[in-house]
Formats: C-alpha cells, structure tokens, sequence
C-alpha cells in the first residue's frame, strides 16, 4: 500500500522534477563542462584544456577585485537594509505612527520599481548637475558634492545607496509579516516587568526575528553575488572597474568577448561561492540553535 | 455489417471524399505556380538603414527585383549578437547578415560564406578589393567574411558652428585655442566640450587620435606587438589623455557619462559646443536630419544649429593632425547555410557595390564603393561641403582601422585608460599594464 502511495506521488511531482533537473542542475553540468573547454567561438565547444580556464581565473586580479567589491558591497546593503526594514517595522507595528498604511506603502513601493527605471533616474539624480548635488548646496552642504558615479573611489558606495533605497522595503516588508507572529503576552510581560523600550527591542524582539535575520542575510548575500542590473545600467562596471561584479565581468567575457569557456568558469565560482555560503551559514545556525 | 449498408457507407466516404478534394484541386489550379512565389532572403541587421516597413534600400531592390524577397529583422546591437549567435548554432539563421570589423567577423567567419568569388564576378571586375575601401578589414582567416557597406572614420571633432559664430570663439587647431575657446565658451555659461567616458570605445578613439598625433600609425603595431608599448610615447599619451581631464577641457563627471545617448544629447541640443566623434556624423549635417532632430529634442536649439567637423585640434607639441583611422562600420555576410545564396548575393551586391550605395552616399554616409561620392545636396549649409572635402583625402589614406584585433588588449587599455582619467593608475603603469597584456595576447 505504502508503496503503491509512493508510486503514485512521483508521478504527481515527476513534472516538476523534471523540469527543475532539465532547466536547473543541466543548466549548471553544462556550465562545469564549458568551463573545462577552449570555447571561444559560436560553434560547438571542441577542445579540452582540463583546469586551464580555474588556472587563468587564479591569477586573474579582475576576479579578485569583482570579488571584494561583492564583499563591501554585501556587507553595507545588507546590513543597512536590515537595520533601517527593522526598524521601520518596529515603529510601524505599534499605533503611535498615524497613517501608517500610507508610510507602509510608501516604503514598499521602491522594490516594485524596475531596476531599469531606478537606474536611469538615479544616473540622472547623481550626475555631477543632478538632483542630490544641486539640493547639497541649497540645504548648505556644498562641500559634501561628489561625482557619484563617476569617481572611482565613490562609486561603489553609490550602488550601495542606491541598492538601500531600492531594497529596504524587502526587509521591512518580512519583519513586518514576523512581527506579526510574535507572542503579545512576552511583550507584555516585558512591559510589566519594566523593560524599557530599547531592552524590550534588543533582548526581546530581536533574538525571536532570528530565523528573519538569517534570511536576510543569506538571501542578501546571495543577491549581491548574483547583482548585475545596477552596476550594468548605471556604472557599466566603471569608472576604472571600480563597481565590477562578478555578474558583469561574466557578461563582459561570455557576450561582448564570446569567450565562452572563460565565462562558464566565472559562472562555476559564483555557483560554489553562493552554495558554500549558504551551506556554512545555515549550519552555524542550526549548531547555535542545538 | 450487412453488403448493402457497407456498399452506402463506402459511397458516404467516396462523397465527403469528392467534396474535400475538388475545392483543393481548384485552389491549386487558380493559385500562381511554385515558381512564381518570390525567393526570400531573411536579412539580420542592427542597423539596416531604415524600419521593415519604410526602408530605402528594400524598397528599392524589391522594385528592381520583384522575384526577390526581402524579410528584415532589426534588433538592437546587443539583442542582434545573442539571437544570430543562437540562429547560427541552430542552423536557423538569417541569409545575410551584418557584422562588424574586430571579434564579430572573426566569430561569425566559420558561419559565413566566402565572398572572394562572388566579388570578383562582380561589376567592379577582378580588382575589386583596390575600389572597395576597408575590405581587407572584413578578412578573417583569408576568407572575405563581408562586403563593406560604408566607411566610418573616427578622429574627428564635431562642433555648433553657430554657437562658435555666435559667441565669436575661433573654432581650435591646437591645445592653446582648444582651452581659449573652452574658457570663452565658460564665461558664457555654456559647456565647452562634451566627452562620455563612461564608454570604452569613445575613449580608445580619442587615444588613438594622440597617439597618431605623437607617431602617424605607429599605435596599430604596437597594439599588435610589432613594436613596443611601453615607450616614452605612450606614456606621453597616456598622460597628454589624463590632462584632458585634469585641466578640464572634458567636463566634470565625464567618468560616469555615456557618449550616447548623454553626452551626444547635450551637444544635439546645443547645450555644449564640441564633441568628439567620427565621419559617422555626416549624415547629421543634412536638412533631412536636422527636421528629425527638431522634432526629437523638441524645444531645444537641436536642428537649429551648422554642425561641423574638424580634425581633432593637435594635443601636444609638433603634433601631427589631420589623420583619420577607421574602416567599414559594418559589412554583409552569406550565411554559409543559405539556401537561396544567388539571391543572397543579389542583396549584398545591390547593398555594397550597386544601386544601394548611392541611397547610402545620398544619405550623407560615405560608401564603400569608392565610385560613388557622398551627396552634399541636401547639406544644411554649403559650409558643410568643406567637410566633405577635408575627410575626402583622410578616408582615402586612413591611418589604421579603428577597432583593436584582440579583446583583451582592448579591454587592457580601455580599462588603463578608465584607470588613467580618474586618477587611480599613473602613465607609465597603464603603459606597462596595456605592454603586459599584449605581450599575454600574442605569446612576447
């Protein structure tokens, strides 16, 4: 009987691991192939260099440089968007806001906005005559102008502005759902037991949003790798490489250059790095937890 | 069954059967024969010189050829590289194609039928090759690739003549009156010279024009490991580029600006009065386009305006001015898999050697058939003509070809040049990263 109910229930997911091991883990075999190949023309792949391509991208410093701009990149979006989605979860939930549905939505709408559009508006808004600059020197902080998008040393730290406005809506919007599900009576009890507002946000409702926190971050983590709208539309991976990812260092090499092989390579070590930084993060959570 | 009903069911059949068939048969009888059908050729372009529905050049092949089809599928440059790469390698491909002098013709060779034969047979005989200009640049592995359908040369600088008349600046020649005019153009609040670094290509253009101001054509062996690179004269290019930026004759911000649409906008509006570009611009000096510009930067000074060329001012000292480099802006390939090759060949041959260059020449563009001049009869100004005229001789004997045979090269001084405007790589380093690169590409 029981196997009978197994039988049956592969049927019923069959389709879906079907397409999942055609779309997902052939896409990826294929791509571990290519990287082993000479493939740097539009036809089929002929030659097999073995690790050649892994040996090039050892030595290559543009990796090495698209890594660490994911790292800062990373690190800043993610742990800002956190900060400032916690909080105005936080101060959204309680009834000493008015008109909170309009802050909410308000809030929410960036994230809806497509990565083309934001990124046009705000190549305009940090043009050296834009928007940011030109309110700057009305509100008295001239000093404070910046080529932001065309300064090597601050153009990364303009994406990561730009990724902040964009994606902190995200992070509200699941603090906001898990929120939703804490227990009223510990807040209560907290406030009976005359916990301040501060104590009761950091020992209390903080620790219980771990399982929101550690999404965030892996899912953050894993989008900065995987960026590639923003620095594309609005940097070009310029000025001087200075905003180069990852993502647009393999189109750059698979599209522009048709080197394939060389980009399939790049591809493989995003897949390993996003895969071992899930791994690692989970299992140091799950042993906290034990 | 009983015989009787089986002898009315066949009748039923033979009836249905009767009646299905006779319509067809008719249909096939009145339709025109297979013959008649004209052949198509599916054309795959990213700039065809014109929509599917109004393009000059269809129109008037398919008057000319009424047996022959035309289907254009247009698409953006980089749409156009992902879907030919795909029709390609299904073997779904277009008949004709277009690519670009460098990597494109490179990677599309295997693809492509060789033209050599077909040119020969041509109206332009067998010395073909000495009336086409830049068609050994369409070579790739001794195959003729491509047919060139016209020239664009890079190392011009375009400027608002009328914005010059009007604020009596004198139009530069060298870097003296390049930062005159620049500081008189400042005192009247409007932007001098408009440079979008941002973009790779504008920026390799521009370094060429030094180089070439430093050493005629010594740049296009070098870069291909002939001679050295990182010499006393790159270095001195490298930095004569870095001035540009640090003495601001290029605006500020130029880093983060694309040359299109941004910075091209802002002189096609008449907001900055200089830009550097290339013979590409012809077309933009005609009546025609000027009415399409007012209508596109509506409310603007765009249209309104003399659009003019100079050779780029020189740079440095003793500089030697006045050379173009470049080569077909694109050239049309036979896909090697085309079933209908003798109409394939019609298309290309109409495009580059016949009729279709006149329609190009008449649009401002300069063809590639040396046969055929640029028509100036529909030039805003006759001042105009003189640019014609100026560029006449620098086509004739371009220096070099624009594009850099190897992408990483290219990508090396693109980035040390990117490097170089902000500040972050000195001269003689971007010298030694671009020697270090050549010397990787080609085995030194």
């Amino acid at each position: 009987m029981k196997r009978n109910q197994n039988g049956i229930g592969l049927i019923f997911i069959s389709p879906s691991l079907i397409l999942v091991g055609v779309i997902v883990y052939f896409g990826i075999a294929y791509t571990f192939w290519g990287s082993t190949r000479e493939w740097s023309d539009i036809r089929s792949p002929s030659t097999s260099i073995g690790f050649a391509n892994f040996e090039k991208m050892a030595q290559d410093p543009i990796v090495y440089m698209a890594l660490r701009h994911i790292l800062v990149f990373g690190f800043l979006t993610v742990l800002i968007q956190m900060i400032l989605g916690f909080f105005a979860a936080v101060m959204l939930s309680g009834d000493t806001i008015i008109a909170r549905n309009i802050h909410k939505t308000f809030i929410f709408l960036p994230v809806i906005i497509s990565p083309a559009v934001t990124a046009i508006s705000f190549r305009q808004l940090m043009s050296p005559d834009g928007e940011i600059n030109s309110f700057l020197r009305f509100i008295g902080l001239g000093f404070l102008q910046q080529e932001w998008l065309a300064d090597p040393r601050v153009a990364l730290f303009s994406l990561v502005i730009i990724n902040i406005w964009q994606w902190t809506s995200f992070s509200f919007i699941l603090y906001q759902a898990a929120l939703s599900q804490l227990d009223q009576e510990t807040l209560e009890a907290a406030e009976i037991d005359g916990a301040n507002y501060r104590q009761v946000i950091t020992k209390i409702i903080a620790p219980q949003l771990k399982g929101t926190h550690l999404t965030l971050i892996i899912m953050g983590f894993i989008g900065s790798m995987k960026t590639f709208e923003l620095p594309f539309l609005v940097t070009g991976g310029g000025p001087a490489g200075s905003t180069e990812f990852l993502t647009t260092y393999i189109f750059d090499q698979t599209v522009a250059r048709f080197k394939f092989g060389y980009g399939s390579t790049l591809s493989v070590l995003l897949c390993i790095l996003s895969i071992a930084f899930t791994v690692v993060l989970l299992r140091n959570s799950r042993k906290r937890d034990m | 069954m009983s015989d009787q009903k089986r002898a009315a069911s066949r009748s039923r059949f033979k009836v249905i059967l009767t009646a299905i068939l006779l319509p067809l048969s008719l249909i096939v009888a009145t339709s025109p024969s297979a013959s008649a059908e004209p052949t198509v050729v599916n054309w795959w372009a990213w700039n065809a010189g014109g929509p599917p529905d109004d393009n000059p050049y269809m129109k008037a092949f398919e008057a000319a050829n009424p047996d022959i089809k035309i289907v254009l599928r247009n698409l953006d440059y980089e749409a156009y590289k992902n879907a030919l790469r795909l029709a390609v390698t299904t073997g779904e491909g277009p008949d004709v194609f277009g690519v670009q002098v460098g990597p494109l013709t490179d990677q599309y060779a295997s693809s492509a039928e060789n033209l050599t034969s077909y040119m020969s047979k041509s109206a332009l005989g067998a010395t073909w090759k000495k009336k086409m200009i830049g068609a050994n640049q369409l070579v790739s592995g001794g195959k003729q690739v491509a047919a060139p359908w016209y020239i664009s040369a890079a190392g011009l600088l375009w400027y608002n003549k009328t914005l010059f008349d009007k604020n009596k600046v004198a139009v530069p020649t060298d870097l003296a009156s390049f930062k005159a005019a620049c500081a008189k153009f400042k005192a009247v609040k409007i932007n001098c010279f408009i440079h979008g670094a941002k973009d790779a290509w504008v920026n390799l253009d521009m370094f060429q024009a030094i180089s070439n101001q430093l050493a005629p054509g010594d740049f296009y062996k070098a870069i291909k490991g002939e001679k050295k690179f990182n010499t006393p004269t790159y270095v001195k290019a490298f930095s004569t580029w870095q001035s540009l930026f640090t003495t601001g004759l290029v605006q500020k911000g130029s880093l983060g600006t694309p040359q299109y649409m941004d910075a091209y906008d802002s002189y096609m509006k008449g907001q900055s009065a200089m830009i550097f570009l290339g013979s590409w611009q012809n077309p933009q000096m005609t009546k025609t386009s000027a009415a399409l510009n007012a209508k596109t930067y509506a409310g603007t000074n765009a249209g309104k305006f003399v659009h003019m060329a100079v050779p780029m001012p020189g740079l440095v000292a003793n500089a030697k001015t006045g050379a173009l480099f470049g080569g077909p802006d694109l050239g049309w390939a036979m896909s090697s898999s085309s079933k209908n090759k003798e109409a394939a060949w019609k298309w290309i041959e109409f495009l580059t050697i016949g009729e279709g260059q006149k329609i190009m020449g008449g649009q401002g563009n300069q063809p590639a058939n040396i046969n055929v001049p640029i028509d100036t009869s529909d030039f805003l100004s006759s001042s105009q003509k003189a640019v014609i005229t100026m560029q006449a001789k620098a086509l004739a004997n371009m220096i070099g070809q624009r594009e850099i045979p190897n992408a990483d090269v290219q990508k090396a001084l693109a980035d040390a040049l990117s490097a170089v405007a902000a500040g972050t790589q000195s001269a003689s380093a971007a010298a030694a990263a671009v020697q270090k690169a050549i010397n990787l590409a080609y085995g030194l």
